[in-house]
């Protein structure tokens, strides 16, 4: 990796502070990611979880003039869902199911490539994913679709160290970006589908050795354990497929669980089902589970609250808060106090037919026609959710909040489900509803009363993420292959090429030789835009 | 979720067993490898096209002692799970080992029952069928018009009841993706057809006469939808009922596969 040459550190005087020339990627540098914009250090920007670059150089002014500068195809035909990381002009991308490359940002093509053997009968529900890397030192971190945890040098490609973080074939895979926190790397796992026991690991990041297990499934003896019935937590999944944001100051790490399984049938799972569905704040030092909050108890249509929450220090009524907020899969923007969980908000989002409502202690009020049944039940939103895995972003200066929304409903049928090791543990089906088209939108919502500030329409529910930059701008793709830019105050569209494929990822944006570019998987390529 | 894996065929392939044994011993376990299972399991996944009780509705009838498709028991796993390309007939990924075995055996069940037969003679029906111009509209064998769905294989996908309804009651049901739409150029030219694809931005249509058409939603001052109409004219009054049994039952003989 080249990285000593001097005009790695080319980057305009704003930004130029000594560190950022460095290739030595510290936690330090993570923690003010905001200062150095030209990089993206972490899986979405920074530990807030925005998705939010101080880059303007493209802005509503000339975005209109955005072109593609070079596209990187991939070998292997799985579906892309990554998300790069660039340190000082090496963008390190994970290609699925598990490989990296390192590619020069400036050219395009690549440095290294670390190719992973897959064995036979991994697990995985919806394809063999991944959604991106984490460094950390010279380290770059990839969680594989056999649940192993791999360091690779960051100069070479080689294989540093590979843990094995649990057995694929009871249904464990990993398809979550790490998080490096301090010297830890934190990894999540997929199996929501295989009645896994889902759990949050740390690992020392230059040894590979694991130093804190918080299991999303309460322990023997705990009292949480009594909101499974019988001996129902053991295949209960919560498992935590995606990436969690951090909060440096109160030393929180904050992880979204996924459904209980069997997702689809509650018979024999009587009770809440802790801790899924869940919004999990861990201490980072000692795993200790500081307050949890749970969006769809006793869940019963695959409403993982997996996706990315985001951390925004505001005033909420009056009063200076530290807030998390998020779309959440089953259909409401949730807004909680983040130093004790405390409920503030649900504001529907989406057209939704199975809560009443979300009483004053944040607890949903359920309709009984809402919950499968062997004949189906018809119910907002279908289990692709309200939202899923792709990325909201959050401007600060508009204070608006940008999500990819699912208009989309489903019949639910409830089947019969028997627990084996590694199989498919659902309990139940479901199809789109005959005669209506699904459709998506971008939604900004104001971010104290989750109430609509624009939106603007897309023909299909998209999986494609946001990222908001100071250019005033917000991204996104759509389903048939466009990625776009829209005004971030008003919506209003500036800026469309149609990539060619389907988009299913979350954008990024950084700076090398001083231009900045947009990054956006697409298809089996990963297409970079620049100003002309 | 969707399941997209390919594991449970895998798992499945060296276990194919003769339904037609485990039929005879099936315990009555709910859970287990019985119709009673299977007939749940179809409810949930299969009857919203196939009919309630296997008696077809969009989809074809399965009450046949012996399927088109799915002759023999290793046929019938492959077509569930992996579904039939370039058909309604989706794939089951999301399926169990066991469900899968399960519904298998509820489908070879429904063979017990009476092959739904409409009534009517498929020899006069082929003269209704070309007297009527259905031909307008409709390719068979590999000639006639563009604006409906090839009718070659119409047999082997629908049954006698849903070919009446798509007779008298035309946009009753459509298929997949079907939709009518009117476009209006801002200079005012007006052009229907039907939708080919479609994007946030952009759609694309083929209008009667086989042209086809590409627009930018921009530069069109007027786009109208129409879900829920047919192009297609009903034929209640235009035919006898009789002419319309007739073709009914020689639709049902076109079977001939993708
Ligand atoms: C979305 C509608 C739809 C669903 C759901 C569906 N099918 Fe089908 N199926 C079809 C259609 C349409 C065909 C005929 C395809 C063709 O030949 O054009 C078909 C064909 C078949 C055939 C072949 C019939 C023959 O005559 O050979 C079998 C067997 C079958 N389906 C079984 C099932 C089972 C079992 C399920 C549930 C697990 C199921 N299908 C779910 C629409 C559906
Ligand atoms: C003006 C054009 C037109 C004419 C004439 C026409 N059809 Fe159609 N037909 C369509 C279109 C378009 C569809 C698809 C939309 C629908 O299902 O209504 C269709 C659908 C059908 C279907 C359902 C096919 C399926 O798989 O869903 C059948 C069967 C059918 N037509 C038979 C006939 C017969 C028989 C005649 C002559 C008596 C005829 N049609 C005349 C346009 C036409």
């Amino acid at each position: 990796m080249r990285l000593g040459r001097s005009f790695q550190c080319a980057v305009p005087a704003l930004f130029a502070f000594a560190a950022a020339c460095s290739a030595q990627v510290t936690f330090e540098r993570i923690r003010a990611a905001e200062k150095e914009p030209h990089n993206w250090l972490t899986y979405s920007g920074d530990y807030s979880g925005r998705r939010h670059s101080a880059l303007k150089q493209i802005d509503v002014t000339n975005v209109a003039k955005l072109r593609p500068a070079w596209m990187f195809q991939m070998d292997l035909n799985h579906k892309l869902e990554t998300s790069p990381i660039v340190v000082n002009g090496v963008m390190y991308v994970s290609e699925p199911p598990s490989n990296v490359t390192a590619l020069d940002a400036r050219t395009g093509q690549p440095y290294w490539r670390y190719r992973r053997n897959i064995p036979q009968g991994v697990r995985a529900c919806c394809g063999q994913v991944n959604r991106g890397v984490a460094v950390l030192g010279d380290r770059v971190f990839v969680g594989t679709i056999d649940a192993h945890l791999v360091s690779l040098d960051a100069h070479t490609g080689r294989v540093r160290w590979d843990v094995t973080v649990e057995n694929f074939l009871a249904g464990y895979s990993i398809t979550a970006a790490p998080l490096v926190v301090k010297d830890k790397v934190i990894i999540g796992v997929s199996g929501g589908e295989f009645g896994v026991i889902g759990f949050l690991d740390a690992y020392d990041a230059a040894t590979g050795r694991r130093v804190w297990r918080r299991y999303s499934i309460p322990g023997n003896g705990m009292p949480e354990q009594k909101t499974w019935a019988g001996e129902s937590w053991g295949q209960g999944s919560a498992a935590t497929w995606m990436t969690g944001s951090y909060d440096p100051v109160l030393n929180l790490i904050y992880w979204g669980t996924g459904n209980p399984a069997p997702n689809s049938n509650g018979d024999d799972r009587a009770g809440d089902n802790l801790y899924s569905d869940c919004l999990l704040a861990i201490d980072a030092d000692t795993s200790g589970l500081r307050w949890h909050y749970q969006f769809t108890p006793h869940d019963v249509w695959s409403w993982d609250a997996a996706q990315v929450p985001v951390l925004v220090d505001a005033p909420f009524r009056g009063k200076p808060r530290k807030l998390i907020v998020t779309p959440n899969r089953n259909g409401f923007y949730y807004v909680l106090d983040r130093s004790n969980g405390e409920f503030l908000l649900a504001e529907p989002f989406v057209k939704q037919t199975w809560a009443e409502r979300i009483d004053e202690k944040g607890r949903p009020v359920v309709k009984a026609d809402a919950i499968p049944s062997a004949a189906g039940a018809k119910v907002y939103p279908s289990p692709e959710g309200a939202t899923n895995w792709h990325s909201p972003a959050f401007s600060p200066a508009t204070n608006l909040l940008y999500t990819a929304v699912r208009e989309a409903g489903a019949v639910f049928y409830k089947l019969p489900a028997t627990y084996r090791l590694g199989m498919l543990f659902s309990g139940g089906s479901w199809h789109p509803i005959q005669g209506e088209e699904a459709r998506g939108a971008v939604r900004a919502l104001q971010l104290e009363d989750g109430k609509m500030k624009w939106e603007f329409p897309l023909h299909s529910p998209p999986w494609a993420g946001m990222l908001s930059t100071a250019g005033g701008l917000v991204f996104g793709g759509t389903d048939e292959g466009h990625f776009f830019a829209l005004d971030a105050a008003s919506g209003k569209l500036l800026w469309r090429f149609l990539s060619g494929g389907r988009i299913t990822a979350n954008p990024v944006t950084y700076m090398v030789d001083g231009k900045q570019q947009v990054a956006i998987a697409s298809g089996q390529s990963l297409v970079v835009f620049s100003l002309e | 979720m969707t399941f997209r894996t390919s594991h449970v065929f895998a798992l499945l392939a060296p276990i194919l067993i003769s339904v037609q044994a485990s039929l005879a011993q099936a315990p009555a376990k709910p859970g287990a490898l019985s119709v009673e299972a299977g007939a749940q399991v179809f409810t949930a996944h299969c009857a919203r096209c196939h009919g309630a009780k296997g008696e077809g509705t969009t989809g074809p009838a399965l009450t046949f002692p012996k399927l088109q498709r799915a002759g023999t028991d290793d046929l019938l796993f492959r077509i569930i799970y992996f579904g039939i390309g370039g058909t309604e007939m989706p794939s089951h990924f999301g399926l169990t080992e066991a469900e899968l075995k399960q519904v298998a055996l509820y489908v070879r069940s429904l063979a017990a029952k009476t092959e739904p037969v409409g009534p009517g003679n498929p020899f006069s029906g082929d003269r209704v069928y070309r007297a009527a111009g259905c031909n307008k509209c409709h390719t068979m064998d590999g000639s006639g018009g563009l604006m409906g769905p090839d009718l070659s294989g119409v047999g082997l996908r629908r049954n006698p009841a849903f070919l009446r309804a798509a007779l008298v009651e035309p946009g009753s049901f459509l298929p997949d993706g079907f939709l009518l739409v009117r476009a209006v150029t801002k200079d005012g030219k007006a052009i229907a057809g039907i939708r080919l694809s479609e994007d946030t931005f952009s759609i694309r249509l083929r209008s009667a006469s086989g042209d086809l058409y590409g627009f930018w939603k921009e530069d069109l001052k007027d786009l109208q939808r129409e879900p829920t109409k047919s192009p297609m004219p009903s034929y209640k009054g235009t035919l006898t009922d009789a002419q319309i049994d007739d073709l009914g039952a020689y639709l049902m003989t076109r079977k001939e596969a993708k």
